[in-house]
């Protein structure tokens, strides 16, 4: 654990460091620590450093840790290895809230901006009341979960698609641009909004890793044990889909964090829900930060959106532990 | 110690009824065999006397209805031991044995705790295995620790769902001395769906028959089990051997068609 927050340290400070600009670690340094103690000059570094990249790293982080919680969450209650906020139709539909978004309020504008924001969070939340209804009508097993979900995903995609069909170029390059999923539009609003509900709901969730645990043995020892299963299930997934929300709705989709990160963590530590679930969103927010710090930096002056690069820098960590360790954790 | 009292229960999947109007009671230091065939519904018998399944009709501990008993106080008084778990978790077998102390634990696990789920992992021989993952070990050795779990809650009531069958012949009867002992010193009450009626014979104190979704008989085994009732229940002819002291069933030939 140690080694994982100081690696993502590294990688945080890095990644501030990093970019066009040209500042050296120690400008960086000295504006951020000015910056802590209010001591602000409005000067260039000031700018680039506070301005532009802290609330960046700072969303990465949060939204990396994020991601990986909830789709450990997701694969604990759904006992399901593919169950991701991705897979599970809350992405697409998210997508699907912003395309509407970008074709509604043609105009750039400010306000624009937000009715993205806030229709993809809006969405994000129906496809889980949608899950949730088409599961509560046959059962609120992991089973039906996962199929209402597979489900969802599709309808919201197939609706993108049409809605592509029919937009302008101008729009479809939008939409495209929005479901490459970026951190390039985060403020430190948004980073504040992130980081409020990440505090909120990851301590609960953490609460109830006893019972996610009990959980994804089967409901039978859940109730067992004196869990509530379709309770706590259907509770957990709307907490999760609440964090996603408020995390993609701002960056767009990033999907290979939520489904991969938790299994890097559980092939090295367990699947405990306890200790699974702090290692995961630490995974998922070095995976994000990595992601960032290459997005940045491959092409030179050039920003490559971070939806695009979270697979390329997971996929060889996930690969070598895959190859590597042979416990066998699913 | 508390009675288990089942009145009227009846339970139907997609509306084919399971067991229908089973009344049943279940004393303290009782260690109880429910026999019949294959899909009488003895394990849904089990899990609506536990509310895993919520069954028609009531159950009561001593005079509380179990409807009205939180989720969690209900698990310190019961415990349930299914037949198997779902899939591969990544769990060691000490982890998987303390979630057994999930009814007593909110966040943190105390002293208490280890010290229970240690011994009762001690009383199984399972200590040597305590670091080892739960699909790392053997079907029957997984068995013994969903047993060792329910142990650990520290019930009045044990259910246990075909405890003994995954189990070779040394474990079954480690786990079939171990349940009794435990029943014995600590006066509380087991019922177990079992398919050996030679081990129901010769360890439960009371056997439960059921054939066609009903009660059909119920006492102590030596005295109900008869080649006449084996016929009956499973259409089997069978004959009963007290030789060298332990009674045993012997089924001769299947009665096919009968």
């Amino acid at each position: 654990m140690t080694v994982l927050i100081l690696l993502l340290l590294v990688l945080a400070c890095i990644s501030v460091t990093i970019g066009s600009a040209g500042l050296t670690p120690a400008q960086v340094a000295e504006t951020i620590i000015a910056g802590i103690t209010h001591n602000q000059s409005g000067t260039f570094e000031e700018a680039v450093v506070l301005g532009l990249r802290l609330h960046r790293v700072l969303f990465g982080v949060c939204a990396g840790f994020g991601l990986a919680v909830c789709g450990a969450v997701m694969q604990g209650i759904l006992r399901n290895p593919l169950a991701s906020p991705f897979t599970l139709g809350i992405s697409s539909a998210a997508a699907f809230g912003a395309s509407v978004a970008i074709l509604i309020g043609a105009g750039i504008s400010l306000w624009s901006d937000s009715f993205i924001v806030i229709n993809a969070f809006v969405f994000t939340l129906v496809a889980t009341f949608g899950i949730y209804l088409l599961a509560k009508h046959r059962g609120m097993t992991a089973e039906t979960m996962v199929l209402a979900g597979i489900l969802v995903m599709y309808l919201f995609s197939a609706m993108t698609s049409f809605l592509q069909f029919f937009a302008s170029a101008e729009h479809n390059q939008e939409i495209v641009f929005w479901t490459f999923g970026s951190l390039s539009r985060t403020n430190w609003e948004k980073t504040g909004v992130l980081f409020f509900i990440i505090i909120c709901t990851v301590p609960y969730l953490l609460w109830r890793s006893w019972d996610i645990n009990a959980l994804a043995e089967g409901d039978e020892i859940a109730k067992g044990l004196g869990v509530l299963a379709d309770r706590t299930r259907a509770l957990c997934m709307g907490i999760v889909s609440v964090i996603t929300a408020g995390i993609i709705c701002f960056t767009g989709t990033i999907g290979f964090i939520g489904l991969v990160a938790p299994h890097i963590s559980r092939m090295v530590i367990g699947s405990d829900m306890r200790y699974l679930l702090p290692v995961s969103g630490l995974v998922g927010a070095i995976l994000l930060t990595g992601a960032d710090i290459l997005s940045r930096s491959i092409i030179p002056n050039q920003i490559v959106p971070v939806g695009i690069m979270t697979a390329f820098i997971g996929i060889p960590f996930f690969g070598y532990l895959f190859m590597k360790v042979r416990r066998e954790y699913w | 110690m508390v009675t288990l009292t089942a009145k009227h229960l009846s339970y139907a999947y997609r509306e084919k009824p399971v067991i229908s109007d089973i009344s049943l009671e279940i004393k303290p230091g009782e260690f109880v065999g429910l026999c019949g065939k294959n899909g009488c519904g003895k394990t849904t018998l089990l899990k609506c006397l536990g509310h895993i399944l919520i069954p028609q009709g009531s159950v009561q501990l001593d005079d509380i209805d179990l409807a009205a008993i939180p989720p969690q106080t209900r698990a310190q008084q019961i415990g349930y031991v299914p037949q198997s778990i779902y899939g591969k978790i990544a769990r060691t077998v000490f982890d998987a044995v303390l979630m057994g102390r999930r009814p007593y634990i909110t966040w943190g696990v105390s002293g208490e705790d280890i010290r229970i789920v240690e011994n009762v992992m001690d009383k199984l021989g399972l200590l040597p295995l305590a670091e080892r993952d739960m699909f790392e070990i053997s079907g029957g050795e997984r068995q013994k620790a969903l047993i060792a779990r329910a142990i650990a809650q520290q019930p009045s009531i044990l259910l246990l769902d075909e405890p003994t069958a995954n189990l070779d012949l040394y474990h079954q009867l480690e786990v079939m001395d171990v349940l009794t002992q435990l029943v014995h010193d600590n006066g509380i009450s087991a019922v177990m769906a079992v398919h050996d009626l030679t081990l129901a014979m010769r360890y439960c104190s009371k056997v439960i028959i059921i054939n066609n979704h009903q009660v059909v008989k119920i006492g102590p085994p030596q005295e109900i089990l008869d080649p006449a009732l084996i016929r009956d229940v499973y259409n089997v002819d069978a004959w009963i051997s007290s030789d060298g002291g332990i009674p045993h069933i012997i089924p001769v030939s299947a009665a096919y068609g009968a």
